[in-house]
């Protein structure tokens, strides 16, 4: 069997080290740097614009830019999340966590190194599970039904609570606050829900606005106080020496990111879940399994290692649900899957009988990907470390213009760019006052999944759903993790205060 | 912080109270919008409203001290030491973050009508200008440049249509 992988592995490369293939390995990496880092673009909108494209493309080919995009965005959102405390994807919001600490502490170019380098890892381990593991793992993920993957959305909140970055309360209530408007818009049973009457709300809150109000608007309005972005009148230089130094800090914490790596290809297996649960997961059990959990959110490295190697993980664990069992492990896989379908290719079992050769190319694309990734991510963190120099009274203005018509660009009305700053304002007071907009957006984000997977509980298994959550080995199993970690930390908690 | 003195008793209002109310305003909004719907369309919301509604009312109570107005009229400082943040002694926003954002908002109601090509550099020279910039070549520089990218990347590559405006 190994022999066969091995050979297999050799067919890939040969398809790979093609001029044009590794040329549109380039082209996708590179879109998919500066998609990820511009917040307001996913890669689920950059595959989409891109598909057409791809028509004039051969299947390998239009896949390699594709799978490219998808897994270079990733790193993509964690620039902005370290320099601007803006998370440029909704995978990268745990990395501001610490991340944006160290900037603020002057090692914004560590902190990109150690971003760089966790992605590369977490990539290069899921893409080698991927290569051995596909099959059984691709399997085990579906054995998450409606109420599994019900109670694993509303674990991404648990999670959040559970870290205890600030009150306990404030943060349940931020996250409830969340999934209440994420549930606003026409219900999966055709009702309008929560929308005021207004027709733009028909669809929901758009995430995108959302996402561009509540972390880019809210750290604008608070920076226009400040001279430079960091507190201090002498910003921060570049530094090539500390951002390699960074890179390689993820080996000197190898049991943090193999366990990030496993969490991240698990969580990024099952269908919809995502890695942005897959990174809070591994922020939160890096903490919980710490000597040190106290260091987490002052600017720990542990704490960007731990999301990225997670959410960079769980593109390897999404493409497989997507290629070997045609189920989309996330919404760029929809798309990629539409992409396969273009190209006159099934996705699901057959695709890996009958054309292996092309998916194990696939894989080796995808690490080569990986390699170009961190010459070209060294190169945009270096010169983006750049943007602390730049005074806020010609910056903020500017970013303002670009996530306006970032926002605008999405559905073309105005509405949406109101919407954004509604969630500005809403994140500024927020943070002012203790409470996480990163719960908010979890919510946002985690709604729809919570919502449709609870529908589908009632259509099959009737009136009796919620005993699912009980007769259900694996449901049983993350009902008793929730319980325990926020009893632990209400414990913890109530400790503190009477200290 | 708002203190304010009913009878014997003197009560001190954090001005973190905004949030919760606000919150709480709106899940009431929420269910009256939405209490005629079905059982399955309704049951999350529920569960969130429920979950919603309890942490705001204990946030609410969190936010509020009730002291014996005698007892303290001397001590007062002393009895809220800890439980008053330094946000809440600042004033609510900046003179500066006020003018930026009745700008930015004066900027997007007005895009339909001024398009992006006088409503980009207008909005840019004007905020830069409340914000402090003096440099008359940035002020010209930055507008530019920026319309020029935001041409190029989304007009141009993109073909996104934007607002062009009445001019």
């Amino acid at each position: 069997m190994l022999n066969n992988i091995f050979s297999l592995l050799a067919n890939g490369f040969s398809m790979t080290i093609q001029l044009d293939a590794i040329v549109w390995i380039i082209v996708g990496t590179f879109l998919g740097i500066i998609v990820g880092a511009i917040p307001g673009f996913t890669s689920t909108m950059a595959v989409g614009i891109l598909l057409p494209i791809t028509f004039f493309l051969n299947p390998f080919n239009a896949l390699v830019l594709l799978v490219s995009i998808y897994a270079a965005s990733i790193y993509g959102g964690s620039i902005t999340a370290i320099i601007l405390n803006t998370p440029g994807t909704p995978e990268s919001s745990a990395t501001t966590f610490d991340g944006y600490i160290m900037t603020q502490q002057g090692k914004a170019s560590e902190a990109l190194g150690i971003a760089i380098g966790s992605s590369f890892i977490g990539g290069v381990l899921s893409y080698i599970v991927m290569v051995f593991f596909m099959l059984p793992l691709a399997t085990f993920a579906l054995k998450f039904g409606p109420s599994e993957m019900f109670l694993l959305a509303i674990f991404g909140i648990v999670i959040l609570v559970s870290i205890g970055r600030g009150s306990m309360k404030k943060t349940t209530m931020a996250g409830a606050f969340g999934l209440l408007i994420g549930t606003i818009g026409v219900t999966p049973t055709g009702e309008w829900r929560a929308t005021f009457g207004s027709i733009f709300l028909a669809e929901g809150v758009q995430m995108i606005p959302a996402i561009i109000g509540m972390f880019a608007l809210s750290e604008l309005l608070d920076m226009v106080n400040r001279k430079f972005i960091v507190d201090n009148d002498k910003p921060e230089a570049r530094n090539i020496k500390k951002m390699v130094k960074g890179l390689f800090s993820a080996l000197n914490y190898p049991v943090i990111t193999i366990r990030s790596a496993i969490i991240g290809l698990i969580i990024g297996a099952i269908p919809a879940a995502g890695g942005t649960i897959a990174a809070f997961t591994s922020y939160a059990e890096t903490k919980r399994a710490s000597k040190k959990p106290e260091l987490f959110g002052t600017g720990y490295i542990p704490g960007i290692i731990a999301p990225e190697t997670a959410n960079n993980a769980s593109t390897g664990g999404a493409l497989i649900t997507t290629l070997a069992l045609g189920v989309p492990g996330s919404s760029t896989c929809a798309v990629l899957m539409g992409a396969l379908m273009m190209q006159g290719l099934s996705p699901g079992p057959q695709l890996v009988t009958t054309q292996i050769n092309l998916v194990y190319g696939l894989i080796v694309a995808l690490i080569l990907s990986l390699f170009l990734m961190v010459l070209m991510s060294m190169m945009m963190a270096y010169f983006s470390v750049g943007l602390l120099r730049v005074n806020t009274y010609v910056l903020v203005p500017v970013v303002c213009v670009l996530c306006v018509v970032g926002t605008f660009a999405i559905r073309n009305i105005i509405f949406d760019v109101l919407m954004m700053v509604l969630f500005g304002v809403v994140g500024w007071l927020m943070k002012k006052y203790g409470y996480s907009p990163v719960a908010v957006m979890l919510g946002v984000i985690l709604a729809p999944i919570a919502d449709d997977e609870l529908i589908r509980m009632f259509m099959r298994f009737g009136k009796g759903w919620y005993r699912a959550f009980f007769t259900r080995p694996i449901s049983l199993i993350l009902v008793i993790v929730m319980v325990i970690l926020l009893v632990s930390q209400y414990v913890k908690e109530k400790k503190l205060k009477m200290e | 912080m708002k203190k304010m003195l009913i009878g014997s008793k003197r009560i001190v209002v954090k001005r973190e109270i905004l949030a919760p109310i606000l919150m709480l305003a709106f899940s009431i909004l929420y269910f009256f919008d939405s209490y005629k719907l079905s059982f399955s369309a309704l049951v999350f919301p529920r569960i969130c409203l429920i979950v919603l509604c309890i942490t705001s009312i204990f946030t609410i109570k969190d936010c509020i001290i009730i002291l014996n107005g005698k007892v303290c009229e001397e001590s007062f400082e002393e009895h809220i030491e800890g439980w008053i943040t330094k946000e809440e002694l600042e004033p609510l926003a900046s003179k500066k973050t006020i003018s930026f954002f009745i700008c930015l908002i004066i900027f997007i109601l007005s895009l339909p009508y001024t398009g992006i090509f006088l409503g980009i550099p207008l909005f840019l020279i004007v905020s830069m200008l409340l914000l402090g910039v003096k440099n008359y070549k940035t002020l010209i520089i930055a507008p530019i440049t920026v319309l020029l990218v935001i041409y190029i990347v989304f007009v141009y590559i993109l073909k996104i249509p934007l607002p062009a405006g009445y001019l």
